[in-house]
């Protein structure tokens, strides 16, 4: 019967692990698309400076949640989104604003095909 | 490369821990749930060590939900006999008195040749001399031989009552009450009940079964 018990604490395990998986990818990702949808708005706004600015942060809050995201997604899916990223402030000028949005909606697209690979069943 | 090596030894550690959780029983022969948990999770190890872009806990998250199914359908099986014969299916007889059960082994999808084989594994080569055989859960065949001592079998197992069994040793409830109260026990408090045809009994209670094996040392030299 010590299996049993065994078997509870496995099954309340992976419970809590899938909660905590679930709110970390789900909080990553909505708040990558909020700062992304941030610098469209500021760019658009001809804010420039500033949309550089939540490039770098978002950037930078991303870069630090990634270790904890590799638990959860693969790490290919996670460079990639990684590497657009740090491409993305070097179209942040008023040349290139059409560029920098084809960029974001890019990024924005990844992060759904991530959220499907996560949380899609089928 | 280093990395590949640690998950390898962490994904190797955590199957052998998961093995040993799920016990004796994976390591014999296998039952069909067994079986697909064992498939499964050979094939779910390897996928971690050989894709290092994917996480550990795309591998390790379903093994160890595996063996936590294994376990709770395990225990299921001990509380609730009919769970266990809903799954694992029950022994069949295939052999009675040298004569062979047609219509059972057409039920198995047992051919002759099949059973043939089978006997001939256990060095029987005329099924006329097999006094009974019955097919196991786990697809085994064990036979009794002619001239041999008649079998037991058994009619309650763990307080539950083996009709089935009952019917093979030709025997019916009214007799097992009345070794019950010959022995003065309930049906509750009976271990294992066997029975032959003869009428000859063994009764084990549950009370007289020795305490739990202690795990020390002195076992591996020979004191208990």
């Amino acid at each position: 019967m010590s299996r049993l018990r065994a078997a509870a604490v496995i099954l309340a395990a992976l419970f809590l692990l899938t909660l905590i998986g679930q709110r970390l990818v789900s909080g990553s990702l909505d708040s990558l698309e909020a700062g992304l949808t941030q610098v469209e708005k500021l760019c658009a706004d001809g804010s420039y400076q500033a949309a550089k600015a939540q490039i770098g942060s978002i950037t930078q809050a991303y870069q630090k949640q990634q270790a904890v995201l590799a638990l959860f997604i693969r790490r290919d899916k996670l460079s990639e989104l990684e590497n657009a990223l740090c491409g993305l402030s070097a179209y942040a000028h008023p040349d290139y604003l059409q560029d920098l949005l084809c960029e974001t909606g890019k990024l924005k697209a990844q992060l759904n095909g991530i959220r499907r690979l996560f949380f899609g069943l089928l | 490369m280093l990395i590949l090596m640690l998950r390898t030894l962490l994904v190797y550690l955590l199957i052998l821990l998961a093995m040993r959780l799920m016990g004796k029983r994976q390591l014999g022969e296998l039952q069909p749930a067994e079986l697909v948990s064992t498939i499964l999770i050979s094939n779910l190890a390897s996928i971690s060590i050989e894709s290092p872009e994917l996480p550990l806990t795309a591998s390790l998250v379903p093994v160890f939900l595996i063996v936590a199914l294994e376990l709770l359908l395990s225990g299921l099986c001990f509380c609730w006999p009919g769970a266990a014969r809903l799954l694992f299916g029950s022994p069949v007889t295939v052999i009675r008195n040298g004569k062979i059960c047609r219509d059972t082994l057409r039920a198995l999808r047992f051919g002759t040749g099949d059973l043939l084989e089978a006997l001939r594994g256990k060095n029987v080569f005329d099924p006329a001399q097999v006094k009974w055989a019955v097919v196991e859960t786990n697809g085994s065949i064990s036979i009794c031989k002619a001239g041999e001592e008649e079998p037991f079998i058994p009619v309650i197992a763990d307080g539950q009552l083996l009709k089935g069994a009952l019917q093979l040793c030709e025997k019916d409830c009214r007799w097992v009450s009345q070794v019950l109260q010959k022995e003065n026990c309930m049906q509750a408090q009976v271990m294992l009940l066997l029975v032959r045809i003869s009428g000859e009994y063994q009764l084990i209670k549950k009370e007289n079964s020795p305490s739990p094996q202690k795990r020390n040392k002195g076992l591996w030299e020979g004191r208990l």
